[in-house]
């Protein structure tokens, strides 16, 4: 089991990650925010030798990937606050970064997932296949279909 | 120029956990620490050994080969009842008060059988289907549905190994996919005649209070996900762990499942609501449907539901507010609501229905937030 000093650190350090990764799959503060805490507590509770910094961010997102399934299929899912609301307290640094952050969330919830992963993290299409659950080849389709679908805004960003 | 790897980074960067997260995580670990894991769950296994009492009847009946129980078993006891008032206060075996237990309260009200029988009972069916997979054996014994998609079913699982990885505080059912042996969360879709299309189901499922260590009772609460338009059979499929590998994080799993014909569906009442609004209730479930002209797609919600019965009372399906669900799965279909009961409704008796919520979308070009307060009747 972690020591709480390292486990503080780790929190710390990839909250904001997973919880990136909880909110395109559940496109709600709360419910994002309540897979980050399952998942943190999770990791707390773990007796896992973790091997590494990437190896405990990997896990992390896994677990949090878990959690929001869960959260998906519960009739407990909050839905205290409409979306719009939140986007509104969000700060872009330019009036495009809104207009993609908006594309992004109008994709389909797994498009969402992939695009976070690959785009964000930076996971390779095989490690984001691995951190989801599904096959790879799965992983390049959906972000192709993805790609496409915000092939406007991307482009419209360079104008 | 930008990459469209740098773009998307800085659409995204705004997203941050919110600023008392870690403070919440750090608070729940001190009282594990102080008060052990589970603790603030005990006040909840208290609570349901009036339920074990009734629920031995349909486990005893199973074991004669009859399925008989299955009213007490879905609609009898299985949800939590005996929340104090507060819902939020638990007190545990030593007397430690909590009140960060966030599980919604649940007025349970126990079906008669004999009102259950007389309104849903000609559309119950029975399956008595079983799989196996892995060491664990799944039967499927009955079932009720709605003309909406939305009912019930019940299932027994068999485990030699004694559900490793698995636990069922207060019925709820928690998997491991990180142990093998361990379940994965059963599957349930709607399928063609050949079971070649698969719609899913939203579904939630509960265990029985009164399982033995290598049996289990399992109701099933569901309401579509999708239209369940020219769909002939349910097709609900299980999985359990085979193996997990902590360095990839992929988990193996054996999966398999059953096939069964839809039973008649129970009708359901027409509602009225205003400005095009409308629902349908059955004695299962409430569909709310928005109107043609939807400008909130599925962006609405009610956060305040009851249903209002001839005789004064009310069932409150959905009070946020007082931390209140007394329904069993919620979904949406499309843009309609669906809502699954955790109790037994005659429409007949129904006078009306409020719902109280909010909306968001566009109108005439322009951002909208609704405040949403309708009436349903007859």
């Amino acid at each position: 089991m972690l020591t709480r000093e390292r486990f503080t650190q780790i929190a710390q350090t990839y909250m904001d990650t997973i919880f990136r990764v909880a909110f395109s799959y559940l496109k709600s503060r709360e419910d994002a925010d309540d897979a980050v805490q399952n998942a943190l507590l999770a990791l707390y509770r773990t007796d896992k030798d973790f091997s590494g910094e990437e190896h405990v961010k990997a896990w992390l997102i896994r677990v949090t990937v878990n959690e929001c399934r869960k959260i998906l299929r519960s009739p407990w899912r909050k839905r205290g606050e409409p979306l719009e609301d939140y986007e509104d307290t969000l700060m872009f640094q330019q009036p495009q970064d809104r207009e993609l952050y908006a594309a992004i969330m109008d994709l389909d919830g797994k498009y969402r997932a992939v695009i976070v992963l690959y785009y964000y993290e930076g996971y390779s299409i095989r490690e984001t296949a691995r951190l989801l659950g599904v096959p790879p080849a799965t992983v390049g389709t959906r972000l192709a279909r993805a790609r496409e679908q915000l092939r406007h805004w991307l482009t419209e960003a360079d104008r | 120029m930008m990459t469209e790897r740098e773009r998307i980074q800085r659409a995204l960067e705004p997203l941050h956990a919110s600023g008392n997260t870690l403070e919440e995580v750090l608070d729940m670990v001190e009282r594990e620490e102080t008060y052990g894991r589970r603790a603030g769950r005990r006040a909840v296994r208290t609570a349901l050994v009036a339920a074990a009492m009734v629920l031995a009847l349909s486990v005893a009946a199973y074991a004669a080969g009859e399925y008989t129980g299955f009213f007490e078993t879905v609609f009898g006891d299985k949800a939590i009842a005996g929340w104090d008032e507060e819902h939020k206060v638990l007190t545990d075996e030593d007397g430690n008060v909590w009140t960060e237990y966030d599980m919604p309260g649940q007025e349970r009200v126990p079906a008669d059988p004999e009102t259950a029988q007389a309104l849903v009972g000609d559309e119950t069916a029975s399956v008595g289907q079983s799989v196996t997979v892995g060491d664990v054996t799944y039967t499927v014994e009955q079932f009720v549905l709605d003309e909406h998609g939305m009912g019930a079913l019940t299932y027994v699982m068999d485990d030699p190994n004694g559900f490793p990885g698995m636990t069922f505080d207060g019925g709820f059912m928690q998997y491991d996919p990180y142990t093998p042996g361990s379940q994965m969360p059963p599957l349930l879709e709607s399928c063609d005649a050949d079971g070649n299309v698969g719609r899913a189901l939203s579904c939630v499922e509960m265990a029985a209070a009164d399982g033995t260590d290598t049996r289990r009772t399992v109701a099933v609460y569901f309401a579509p996900l999708e239209s369940m338009d020219g769909m002939e059979q349910l097709r609900l499929s299980f999985g359990v762990v085979t193996g997990y590998d902590p360095d990839t994080g992929e988990v193996a799993q054996k999966r398999g499942g059953v096939l069964f014909p839809l039973s008649a569906a129970v009708p359901a009442t027409a509602l009225t609501g205003p400005d095009g609004w409308s629902a349908s209730i059955s004695p299962l479930g409430l569909q709310i449907v928005p109107p043609a002209e939807n400008v909130y797609g599925q962006n609405y919600y009610f956060n305040d539901l009851v249903i209002h019965i001839a005789d004064g009372t009310q069932y409150v399906l959905k009070q946020e507010g007082s931390n209140m669900y007394n329904c069993t799965a919620g979904c949406y279909e499309g843009e309609k609501s669906n809502f699954v009961f955790n109790r037994i409704i005659d429409p007949e008796q129904v006078v009306s229905v409020t719902a109280r919520g909010k909306g968001s979308g566009q109108r005439d070009g322009q951002p909208v937030h609704d405040a949403l307060e309708l009436t349903f009747t007859k």
